[in-house]
């Protein structure tokens, strides 16, 4: 690129030279001082922009191009002028210079970027004058086409020059070069690649060719593309030039690769997945659903979903439809379908939508599992655990009933209302009254533990006062821990608000406690406390036993469990504590136990405050 | 308390033994009756002041006993406690029978006492307010 300077102050000329020379070094500047100098230049040397100050020693640039007129030179003229002269400067460029740059601290610097402009200006009407106004504007047109293009774009010429590029194959550009295996490879020959080069393919057969290709990307992951290659041909059919450009379908391919994932999954699982339009109509049918429901894809492709649901049951799958359609999703909905043979069958069912790019519910999909064996499992059980349950009831009501003759049997006598009983025939009589109690206490441990475990203990809620249920247990506990000797003391809070609790069954609960702790505690008090703590009333046993070690601490509420070796062990079936945490767990409260070995223990239970109110 | 009479009802011969002498012995006028039938049979004959009876009868049930007597104007006002053996889960059938109280067998014998002396008591006052 040559640039002619006519700037007669010699600083000014140096400083722009040198500052062109160092950020722009395809740039040859020439220097005048002189007009005539400049114009005799501009005959004998081809220019391609001047430069040129306004006020010259023998005039103004204005002369400068009149100059140029004259000798028919039409080049870019950039006027350089002084602060304060812009008037001046328009009415050069009404006159034909193609810009202007005011003289100030900083206008070196705007030179390059003026310089560059007019150049464009200047290539672009000379390109309209070359080619006419509507050839240009209908090169333009093309040019603005191909540079749309998101994808690269080259011409090449026969022998592998670029004849053009597009702006995305320009920004992709890595290296340079005039050849496309310089400029696309950084080769120094025509590629020898695993895959035909789409230029030699289409010199070869004359024709327009395509193919995909995969790349490994810059972050490392698969990049897949689509190459053409089209021939532009003489008009002897001759290739003159070849277009190439590269499609990335890498997100398309990633998503038809998923897509075949899933494809498979959906084909090879055991779940029945069948896919079904707005309509009803069944669109998509995997293997699983072969072979749970004996159709095969082709039989059952078209067909009403309903077709594989009895009658009875179709109401059920509609149901499912509608909830689709209005946007939600089920799960584990359990119905009958129907298998081949008209076999109805328990399934497990998940519905939710189809949907297309946009979000729009296109269909259901239907997810089923055959859970036959797990309905007649459950069903079993449910069988076993109620004959267990009638059984348990059948027993405990026919031991009751002899019970209840010996137990007043034995009273009757004991309390002399049939004569006077010596020491020891009292004492006897007092063995079998115990044992009779403890046989009682027995059948009822079993008898409530077998409700809890059938989920069929009744509980009466009602609004009560626990203060009242903690003074009861005091004093019908009474006689049993004073039979040991031990103190037995009541700390209960003033004003406990009332609860809503069953009172039969916390009052069971809390006798058992004060029971346990009775059986285990030889020497020392018992205390029953009660008191608020926050949104709870907590009711608490002390005693001071011999506690329990904390290995155990996790294995006491559990059913059947006696603490101890076999000597330790007391009167009862273990059940006291699980049946306890039922009851407690039914009220939405807690029981626990705090203790140190050797010194005693304290079981609490909680009941919420806002029990039965929510 | 001598002049209280109460029907005691059980097809358990052993039960209904042992529970007629304590009562007796408490210093009630005892009556007995085995079956349902027969013990409905007997409030009607005789009136009784309260009616102790088993829920698990021949013929006709405790409670089924209790429901004719509630729903007999000339009756209702007899106080009625059922001896259930727990199985029949009790107290949910308190309201549907219109049962007074009950105990639970086996039964703690002071227990029974103070249920039939304070349902006596009761039926005094109200008595003596109509």
């Amino acid at each position: 690129m040559k640039i002619l300077l006519i700037e007669d102050n010699e600083d000014h000329a140096v400083m722009t030279k040198r500052f062109l020379n160092s950020t722009c070094p395809d740039y040859q500047l020439h220097h005048v001082a002189a007009i005539d100098d400049g114009l005799n230049e501009l005959t004998q040397n081809e220019y391609h922009v001047v430069i040129c100050d306004y006020r010259l020693p023998q005039g103004t640039a204005s002369d400068v191009l009149t100059g140029m007129k004259k000798k028919g030179i039409h080049i870019p003229l950039v006027v350089v002028t002084s602060t304060g002269d812009q008037k001046i400067a328009v009415q050069l460029m009404k006159e034909g210079a193609y810009d202007y740059v005011v003289k100030d601290q900083s206008y070196i610097e705007v030179l390059p970027l003026v310089i560059a402009r007019s150049l464009e200006r200047f290539l672009i009407q000379r390109e309209k004058d070359l080619l006419g106004e509507e050839v240009f504007s209908q090169k333009l047109f093309l040019e603005n086409i191909i540079n749309s293009l998101g994808y690269p774009l080259y011409v090449v010429n026969q022998d592998f020059t670029i004849a053009l590029l597009n702006n995305t194959a320009l920004a992709q550009l890595r290296y340079s070069g005039e050849h496309c295996y310089e400029v696309l490879y950084h080769r120094a020959a025509p590629c020898q690649c695993d895959y035909p080069c789409v230029l030699q393919e289409v010199l070869r057969t004359h024709e327009t060719i395509s193919f995909e290709y995969s790349q490994v990307l810059s972050d490392g992951t698969m990049g897949y593309f689509e190459v053409y290659g089209v021939p532009i041909a003489n008009k002897d059919g001759s290739v003159r030039q070849i277009i190439e450009y590269h499609v990335d379908i890498t997100s398309s391919k990633r998503y038809e690769e998923s897509l075949n994932r899933l494809a498979s999954i959906v084909e090879h699982s055991d779940d029945a997945i069948v896919g079904v339009t707005l309509k009803g109509a069944i669109e998509t049918w995997n293997r699983g659903a072969t072979r749970m429901l004996g159709f095969s894809e082709l039989q059952m492709t078209g067909k009403p979903v309903e077709s594989i649901v009895p009658l009875n049951m179709r109401d059920d799958v509609n149901l499912l439809c509608e909830r689709v359609k209005q946007g939600g999703a089920v799960e584990n909905f359990e119905t009958l379908f129907m298998r081949k043979g008209e076999e109805a069958f328990h399934v497990s069912v998940a519905a939710s939508p189809v949907v297309d790019a946009h979000e729009k519910i296109r269909g259901v999909a239907f997810i089923i599992r055959d859970i036959t064996e797990r309905v007649q499992a459950e069903r079993k059980l449910k069988e076993s655990m109620e004959t267990k349950a009638r059984f348990t009831s059948m027993v405990s009501h026919e031991l009751r009933t002899p019970l209840t003759a010996m137990r007043e049997s034995i009273s009757v006598v004991l309390d002399e209302l049939t004569g006077p009983l010596n020491v020891e025939q009292k004492d006897f009589l007092l063995t079998a009254q115990r044992n009779v109690d403890r046989l009682a206490r027995l059948i009822n441990d079993v008898l409530d533990f077998q409700k809890l475990e059938a989920g069929r203990m009744a509980f009466s809620l009602q609004e009560n006062d626990i203060s009242s249920v903690v003074n009861e247990v005091y004093s019908f506990m009474r006689p049993q821990v004073d039979e040991k000797k031990l103190d037995f003391q009541l700390r209960l809070a003033d004003n406990l608000p009332r609860l809503t609790f069953d009172k039969d069954r916390i009052t069971q609960v809390l006798a058992n406690l004060v029971s346990n702790a009775a059986k285990f505690t030889e020497r020392g008090s018992i205390t029953i406390g009660a008191r608020q703590d926050k949104d709870m009333v907590v009711v608490s046993v002390t005693d001071t036993g011999k506690g329990i070690k904390p290995e155990d601490m996790g294995r006491l509420f559990q059913s059947f469990e006696q603490l101890g070796s076999m000597q330790d062990r007391k009167a009862g079936t273990g059940l006291g504590l699980a049946i306890s945490k039922e009851i407690i767990e039914h009220h939405k409260g807690g029981i626990w136990v705090e203790s140190e070995w050797g010194k005693g223990a304290t079981f609490s239970f909680s009941l919420p405050l806002l029990n039965g109110k929510q | 308390m001598g002049n209280f009479r109460v029907l005691v009802v059980d097809d358990e011969i052993d039960i209904l033994k042992a529970v007629v002498l304590r009562l007796q012995k408490a210093g009630y006028e005892v009556l007995t009756a085995a079956d349902g039938k027969a013990a409905l049979q007997c409030v009607k004959d005789t009136k009784p002041d309260l009616l102790l009876i088993d829920f698990c009868l021949p013929l006709m049930t405790g409670g089924e006993v209790c429901l004719m007597i509630k729903s007999d104007e000339t009756l209702k006002h007899i106080p009625v406690i059922i001896m259930s053996a727990g199985a029949d889960n009790i107290q949910a059938k308190i309201s549907l029978y219109f049962i007074d109280d009950y105990v639970v067998k086996p039964f703690e014998h002071a227990v029974l006492l103070e249920k039939i002396k304070v349902l006596l008591e009761e039926k005094v006052k109200g008595l003596s307010y109509e």
